[in-house]
């Protein structure tokens, strides 16, 4: 038996919102600590990683480890079903080939049940090492999105290359060239607007900007995000959930052209 | 299937009915064999339809009743079960009314006595008075009237309720196209027919359809027939004409393929913006379960 209630039902349909547009379906993996989906896009280039821990439900139950494999075309109908002041209530047996997912008003008063098919997904999961990252970016994940959404109208690849004087995301194509540039905040007043730069070495390198927008979809989830890089390894852009866990990106970076 | 079932005596296992009904044992009308009526006590005849099937059984409680017939009481004219009575013996003589209903092979006509008007039997009966009281004499001419009379009241009634007509009893019956409102006179007028010569011996109801100047069942055969021919000629020429216009069997290969071509507009798209992108699982290495770190 599993069941899981999350009095924010909002929650689940922004984390829905940010992942649904990168994967076509998923695995839930539900355990007694929490669940944890961790799936690739359709093309392997990026992964995405959620934890939800139990102790952020307002009641979690899973009596043994399951995985549920949902089709999230499918489960975005259904979150469109629920309002956003609603109570979600997962449920499944031990066994599932369905999840039921309860809505219920604020107060009490109106409760929906959608049952959903699951799939039999064959996905593997990959290991990721523990990375001590050459820089580490916290920015406002509303400021990464405009960047984003801002510099992908010009190319199709975005440079991010990250040095002492700061941060900059830089664009090029037909129609010419675009870059943004962040320092580090000097006087820090409130911590979710300040650009933070921990940094051992600096590091450039180059990804896909359509990626990149798609990750910038969790922004709702928090207001903070935190980039992650190294050289010759995958970024990892981080949104943390409050009080329950984050979702993660995970995205490799684009060949350079003169390694070709 | 409805049939007049005329009510068995063993069923009632000799007792009285409650609810003010008794059981009269009288010959059937058509076929002159002694079966079960129920009297209420108003004087009302009626008579018992069967609806049975084979295996079927009522469930009563925890018991089980072997016999699932589904019994209906409808009301039913007196005139019908005096008919054979009137033709044995009120034939040649004027028979007064009281004595009608002698009957030393079924005591229980005189019950039906009561249920029966001199001036009902009027309209079957040539009368004359004798000593004050009155005397009948059976008149078939009469009686055809009368069941002639009974027919078209029938038939009206059929085509006002919407009854729908039995197949088996209609010459030109076409299923499905039938409406209450387009049924054919003379289908209402034959079931009809169909129906009140159940009630009379065959070389009457012969004479009635005489009468109302219906087709003899033989002839209906072969009109049926004909019918059924050109309805079989209808249909070969039909399955000739029908036949699938495109070949789904062999699309369920197809379709497995085509399913990342027919993913969202999104999903192609992002998958052009992976290009030149490095498989993450050159990254990241594959996680087996005991090497879980």
């Amino acid at each position: 038996m599993f069941e899981a209630r999350l009095v924010q039902g909002a929650l689940l349909k922004k984390i829905l919102e940010a992942i649904k547009d990168l994967l076509t379906e998923a695995s839930w993996d539900c355990a007694q600590g929490g669940i944890q989906l961790q799936a690739m896009d359709n093309s392997h280039v990026s992964l995405v990683s959620l934890t939800l821990r139990s102790d952020g439900f307002d009641k979690y139950r899973c009596d043994r480890n399951l995985t549920m494999g949902m089709n999230l075309a499918s489960m975005t109908k259904i979150m469109k079903c629920c309002g956003n002041d609603e109570i979600i209530t997962m449920k499944a047996q031990d066994e599932p080939d369905t999840v039921t997912f309860m809505f219920e008003s604020k107060n009490g008063d109106k409760i929906s049940e959608y049952e959903m098919k699951l799939m039999n997904l064959d996905q593997d999961h990959l290991g990721i090492p523990e990375t001590d990252y050459a820089c580490v970016i916290k920015m406002p994940s509303g400021e990464f999105a405009r960047i984003c959404r801002d510099l992908s109208q010009f190319g199709e690849s975005m440079v991010i290359a990250c040095s002492k004087n700061g941060i900059k995301f830089s664009t090029s194509g037909d129609i010419g060239t675009g870059n943004v540039k962040l320092a580090q905040t000097s006087s820090v007043d409130k911590e979710e607007e300040a650009v933070i730069i921990e940094m051992q070495e600096p590091v450039t390198l180059t990804f896909a900007c359509k990626y990149l927008n798609n990750f910038a979809k969790a922004t709702p989830l928090s207001p903070v995000v935190s980039l992650s890089l190294s050289p010759d390894v995958p970024l990892v852009v981080e949104y943390k959930i409050e009080d329950i866990g984050y979702v993660r990106y995970y995205l490799a970076p684009k060949i350079e052209d003169d390694d070709s | 299937m409805l049939s007049n079932h005329f009510l068995a005596a063993s069923l009632l296992g000799g007792r009285e009915l409650d609810l003010g009904l008794r059981y009269i044992t009288i010959p059937d009308p058509k076929y002159e064999q002694p079966q079960l009526y129920i009297l209420q006590d108003g004087g009302r005849i009626l008579e018992a339809l069967a609806f049975s099937e084979p295996y079927r059984s009522w469930f009563i409680g925890e018991a089980v009743l072997s016999d699932g017939r589904v019994l209906f009481l409808t009301p039913l004219d007196p005139l019908f079960l005096i008919i054979p009575l009137l033709q044995k013996f009120a034939d040649r003589n004027f028979i007064p009314f009281e004595d009608l209903f002698f009957s030393e092979a079924y005591p229980d006509y005189q019950k039906v006595y009561h249920s029966v008007s001199p001036a009902q039997v009027k309209t079957i009966c040539n009368h004359k008075e004798i000593n004050g009281s009155l005397a009948f004499k059976y008149s078939e001419e009469k009686v055809l009237i009368w069941l002639k009379l009974k027919t078209t009241t029938l038939q009206n009634f059929i085509m006002t309720s919407g009854v729908r007509i039995p197949l088996h009893k209609t010459a030109n019956y076409k299923a499905s196209s039938i409406s209450t409102a387009s049924i054919d006179k003379e289908q209402c007028l034959r079931h009809a027919f169909n129906i009140v010569s159940d009630y009379v011996k065959d070389y009457l109801s012969e004479k009635l359809r005489e009468i109302l100047n219906l087709p003899s069942k033989k002839e209906l055969k072969e009109q049926c027939d004909t019918n059924e021919e050109e309805v079989e000629g209808g249909r070969a020429l039909k399955k000739t004409k029908v036949e699938p216009l495109e070949d789904y069997s062999g699309a369920i290969g197809d379709v497995k393929d085509s399913k990342p071509a027919a993913a969202t507009v999104k999903q192609t798209q992002l998958a052009k913006a992976a290009k030149g992108t490095k498989s993450i699982m050159s990254f990241f290495s594959k996680k087996t379960n005991a090497g879980k770190d």
